[in-house]
């Protein structure tokens, strides 16, 4: 009997029919549905059919090495219950690297990368053993359906806020540092670590020592200053400050050709106002910038499909407050997208919210 | 598009997204949203797509991760879970009316209720969960034993 046998009892099989109740929908048959019962499976579906090829690419990784002291010596102020002493001698051919204070010690030739550019689909880490500061703050990305890349093992780093869970494992490091860490111990691909207030994700590579030795080495250093990033992404202070509210003025054309942006016209009021539009757009990231756009909105997509197989697009010529979104640093490929969020400005209804990269 | 790769999409659409549709629908109102994002990307890319092993497998994850996407969450999303939630509170308020399971799935983590949805009624293996949810078939077992204890805990609360 597998794992999964011991779940299918009979209480799975009442989760099983109380989950048909919320779907609200027959058991599956075992033949392909066609398409008057795909029509009765939804009052209007929404139908996405593509007329149009985007590539969208997602997710490429701007990973620029950056050169590194073979040798370094840094000064600590060493803390009360810091492990270190107050000069620290980083090994021959590692470097230290520093993110809100805490810092591991990893192989020199290891670039140091912002950490929007750590992986998303098939592990954090890639062939390239890396270290990352900071989060990963874009958007889950559509990933190839490759499970047997997911759990390969690979070296790496990233160090980002975050406290521990609470079922983490208090331990004491060969160095000295009380850490916490998940209960996976060193099975699997990837070792996390909490230590004041810094998040260590390690990737465990093929030699289970370099990612024993980055465990090891953590410290912390109070003040010290960020290790240099490449790749850096640009934030901004105060990214949800609204932007001044335009009325378009010349057409702007969206997300590879699928939307249009037309200038409003003389006569053209908004009921909604642009603050409530801004304040229904919800948060921003801090590495993008927003502009808000009072225009008239056309897009091929999304479209409903009529029982023909004709389709008719969902918004043609519709007064719309748009906020419109870009990367703070367009140029470093995985800082953010472009895209926008659709609000009808007659009535207020929130529409459409959509992201895509590369370029406007 | 070209033509015939647009009716081979269209083709996959018409099978798919009515058993992915099924499915994901029960884990709350965000599903329909997230899936017709899925088969929107899906279409953008079927070039692409089309040569992967699965790629009902794919749209699957995408959908999925989208609606465990907390900054892609839109209105839309939250208006969906705070009605779910005042279904959930309203029943739960009422103490002549018993929780049925349905209801108290509801009032399950978004996270729980997806593993539920994809291991029970999409009856895909532990492994597959986690494949469409981005964690490991262990992190699944864990996450269907806490959402199995949890829903115990709610029948428990009704049956007193």
């Amino acid at each position: 009997m597998s794992d999964d046998d011991d779940l299918r009892d009979a209480f799975g099989d009442d989760i099983r029919a109380a989950l048909h109740e919320r779907a609200r929908v027959e058991p599956l048959p075992d033949v392909a549905f066609d398409v008057e019962r795909r029509n009765h499976t939804r009052a209007r579906s929404r139908v996405l059919v593509a007329t149009l090829a985007v590539a969208i690419a997602l997710g490429g990784v701007a990973v620029i090495a950056t050169r590194s002291d073979d040798t370094k010596r840094i000064g600590v102020v060493t803390p009360a219950s810091s492990p270190r002493t107050s000069t620290t001698v980083v090994r021959s051919g590692f470097r230290v690297v520093s993110y809100h204070g805490v810092h591991v010690e990893v192989p020199a030739r290891w670039p140091v990368v912002d950490g929007m550019h750590t992986g998303f689909c098939t592990g954090p880490f890639s062939d390239a053993p890396t270290a990352f500061v900071g989060p990963q703050e874009n958007g889950s990305p559509s990933c190839p359906y490759v499970p047997s890349l997911r759990d390969k093992k690979r070296d790496g780093v990233r160090l980002q806020s975050g406290d521990q869970p609470g079922d983490a494992r208090r331990s004491t490091t060969s160095s000295g540092a009380v850490v916490f860490q998940d209960t996976a111990g060193w099975k699997g691909s990837i070792k996390y670590v909490w230590y004041r207030g810094v998040s260590l994700t390690i990737g465990i590579g093929p030699d289970v020592r370099v990612a024993e030795s980055i465990l090891d080495s953590i410290g912390f250093t109070p003040g010290a200053p960020d290790t240099p990033a490449a790749g850096r992404c640009a934030r901004i202070d105060h990214p949800n400050s609204m932007p001044e509210p335009e009325r378009l003025t010349t057409r702007l054309v969206l997300e590879h050709g699928n939307s249009t942006l037309d200038p409003p016209l003389p006569s053209d009021r908004a009921v909604m106002t642009a603050a409530q539009a801004w304040t229904a757009a919800g948060t921003r990231p801090d590495f993008e910038h927003a502009r808000l756009v009072l225009a008239r909105y056309s897009a091929t997509l999304p479209a409903t499909q009529h029982a023909d197989g004709s389709l008719t697009p969902d918004h043609q010529n519709q007064l719309m407050w748009i906020v419109l979104s870009a990367p703070n640093s367009p140029d470093v490929q995985g800082c953010g997208m472009w895209g926008y969020h659709l609000f009808d400005a007659r009535t207020g209804q929130d529409l459409e919210s959509a992201g895509y990269t590369p370029g406007p | 598009m070209e033509d015939g790769v647009a009716l081979q999409f269209d083709e996959f659409f018409r099978t798919e997204y009515p058993r992915l549709a099924r499915v994901l629908s029960a884990v709350d109102a965000s599903a329909e949203d997230a899936l017709q994002e899925a088969f929107s990307q899906a279409a953008r890319a079927w070039k692409r797509v089309s040569e992967y092993e699965d790629p009902a497998g794919w749209v699957r994850h995408v959908a999925v991760r989208r609606m465990l996407d907390e900054r892609r969450s839109t209105r839309r999303k939250h208006a969906a879970i705070e009605r779910l939630e005042m279904s959930a509170t309203h029943h739960l308020d009422d103490r002549d009316t018993a929780i049925d399971l349905a209801t108290a799935i509801g009032r399950l983590s978004t996270r729980h209720r997806i593993a539920l949805t994809l291991f029970y009624l999409g009856g895909l293996t532990s492994a597959e969960t986690g494949e469409a949810m981005g964690i490991t078939a262990g992190a699944v077992r864990f996450h269907l034993d806490e959402a199995r204890a949890r829903l115990r805990q709610l029948l428990e609360v009704r049956d007193v």
